[in-house]
């Protein structure tokens, strides 16, 4: 299988070619419920998340709510 | 006593206290605090998920739910417009499209003082982008003033430096806002004690959103009581109306039919 690099988080990670987001989230064994996505600084809908492909040197962030004031 | 309930962009809420979920010693802790404070609007941080399964901490919703609280994403940590704008966009996609956020745009780490300049930036676009925008400001009236015509939902000044519990350094700037502002006035940050949150609510707030005032006590669950009724008091107080202050003492028994020494 071939490997892309992406930015995940800030970090430097290797993905499967071809990985959607909804994928993405499986491959890290990441629940979906309340994230949201970016990439390249734009978000990425969750309706479009079985159709965005990662494609090589992707910025992905992944966040999600935690406590704050 | 009438229902008295606090309005913010059209939703009527019973409480007047907002309460923060952070600086909490464990979850339960943080709920249970939370659960006894009464609150319906809770504010949450937007961050960035562990991808080490091993490190990784579960969504405060899974506990905190948006189902049994208005969740109010904040823009902590933020110095910029631009950067305030990513996070409130980031924090609608994750509630499933919730306008309300709570706009912060800091100077610095170490003051933890509002940017003005960037915070009026940040508010007319988020505006622009149909979001409800609930202020962090200083308690400089004009910029209070502006917040408002660029069409914010509530104007939240500080009453001393983010958890500090300093309590209201400034009354009389508070007060000013109070009166020349129509939307809701929401102190937000600096509270220490129940005491001030009650001053804040006599004052004539409309509301106040503390964090660490709970949250750092001994007791998160007691001092959530507690500043639970000390808002509902404060409240019943400004209702009420005050009496004016006298220079000169004012016998409270009638001074007629006092028998002959």
């Amino acid at each position: 299988m071939t490997k892309i690099k992406i930015l995940l988080n800030g970090e430097s990670r290797e993905v499967p070619e071809n990985l959607s987001i909804k994928e993405l989230f499986i491959f890290l064994d990441l629940s979906e419920k309340h994230c949201a996505v970016e990439i390249n600084k734009e978000i990425i809908f969750k309706t479009n998340w079985d159709k965005r492909l990662l494609v090589k040197e992707d910025k992905v962030e992944i966040v999600r709510a935690i406590g704050g004031g | 006593m009438e229902k008295d309930p606090l309005i913010i962009a059209g939703k009527a809420y019973n409480s007047r206290l907002l309460v923060g979920t952070g600086k909490y010693s464990s979850e339960k802790q943080a709920l249970e605090a939370i659960k006894a404070s009464k609150s319906e609007i809770v504010t949450v941080a937007i961050r960035r998920v562990e991808i080490d399964s091993e490190s990784r901490s579960d969504s405060i919703l899974n506990y905190i739910t948006p189902e049994k609280y208005k969740i109010l994403p904040n823009t902590a940590g933020c110095f910029s417009a631009k950067e305030a704008i990513r996070i409130a966009c980031l924090g609608r996609e994750l509630l499933n499209g919730e306008n309300l956020v709570k706009l912060e745009v800091l100077k610095d780490k170490e003051t933890l003082m509002p940017l003005m300049k960037e915070t009026i930036v940040a508010a007319k676009e988020l505006v622009s982008l149909d979001f409800e925008v609930m202020v962090y400001c200083t308690d400089e009236i004009d910029y209070a003033t502006r917040l408002e015509d660029i069409g914010c939902v509530a104007i939240m000044p500080l009453a001393s430096p983010i958890g500090s519990g300093q309590g209201i350094i400034n009354p009389n700037s508070i007060k000013k806002i109070i009166k020349k502002i129509s939307c809701p006035v929401i102190i937000d940050a600096g509270i220490g004690a129940a005491s001030e949150v009650s001053v804040a609510m006599e004052m004539g707030c409309d509301g106040v959103l503390l964090n660490t005032a709970i949250a750092k006590s001994n007791n998160p669950v007691l001092m959530a009581e507690a500043m639970r009724d000390a808002a509902i008091s404060g409240r019943k107080c400004f209702l009420a109306g005050r009496i004016p202050v006298k220079k000169t003492a004012d016998p409270s028994s009638p001074t007629k039919g006092i028998i002959d020494s």
